[in-house]
């Protein structure tokens, strides 16, 4: 089950989430360490940026997709637009059509706020592209990165 | 009769050792979101229906599919 939640009431139970997140997904794993800066997103949280999804299975938290909510700085008048943080959902429960489930309660509770456009990403050793543009989202973006520290 | 149809459609996406009954769950069928997603609109056009996103979050087994299309019906 899909359901928007605050932060300070889904924290406790994301925090040993985060870990497999970063195992599975997080890049530079051996320079640049997680490091989660919990105070920023609860300073979030106070002032309206946050938008957290939770997934639920017998209210156990399994996963989350988290967004930040924002005027855009080229399109201040055109409303609220919404970026992607970050999303997971644990492996034992990515079955059933949880995923589905997760992006379209987030779709619709950012509909329901009025934000205007919500953009999402994937890594691309974890290609998510089928399930969004099936789900009614545009391919729109690459992004590049590069390391600059430690190596 | 929309329940045999939407197993129809759910059997011919899932693995042919599974048998879908009305209160599989698709996970239990082992459907990953992607399938999920194909299986559901698959069988919004074959009843010629829109499901809303409160009623595909709430669809756990074949026979809450099968619901939901009833309920999406003119």
């Amino acid at each position: 089950m899909a359901q928007y939640e605050r932060w300070e009431n889904c924290v406790d139970e994301m925090r040993p989430i985060w870990r497999h997140h970063w195992n599975e997904l997080g890049l530079d794993r051996g320079v640049i360490k997680q490091d989660m800066d919990e105070e920023r997103y609860k300073n979030m949280q106070s002032s309206g940026v946050l938008h957290i999804i939770t997934v639920r299975a017998d209210g156990k938290l399994v996963g989350y997709c988290i967004c930040f909510v924002v005027p855009h700085m080229h399109y201040k008048s055109a409303g609220e637009m919404a970026l992607a943080d970050m999303y997971y959902i644990l492996p034992a429960y990515r079955v059933g059509g949880a995923g589905v489930k997760m992006f379209k309660e987030v779709e619709r509770t950012l509909r329901n706020r009025g934000v205007t456009r919500g953009h999402m990403s994937c890594k691309v050793h974890q290609d998510h592209q089928a399930l969004f543009e099936r789900l009614g989202w545009e391919f729109t973006d690459k992004t590049f990165s590069k390391l600059f520290k430690g190596n | 009769m929309i329940l045999s149809r939407v197993i129809e459609i759910v059997s011919k996406s899932v693995a042919e050792y599974l048998k879908p009954l009305p209160e599989s769950s698709f996970e239990s069928l082992n459907v990953d979101s992607l399938e999920f997603l194909e299986i559901v609109q698959a069988t919004e056009e074959s009843f010629g229906v829109k499901l809303s996103d409160e009623m595909i979050g709430k669809i756990d087994t074949v026979k809450d599919l099968a619901d939901a299309i009833e309920e999406a019906q003119p």
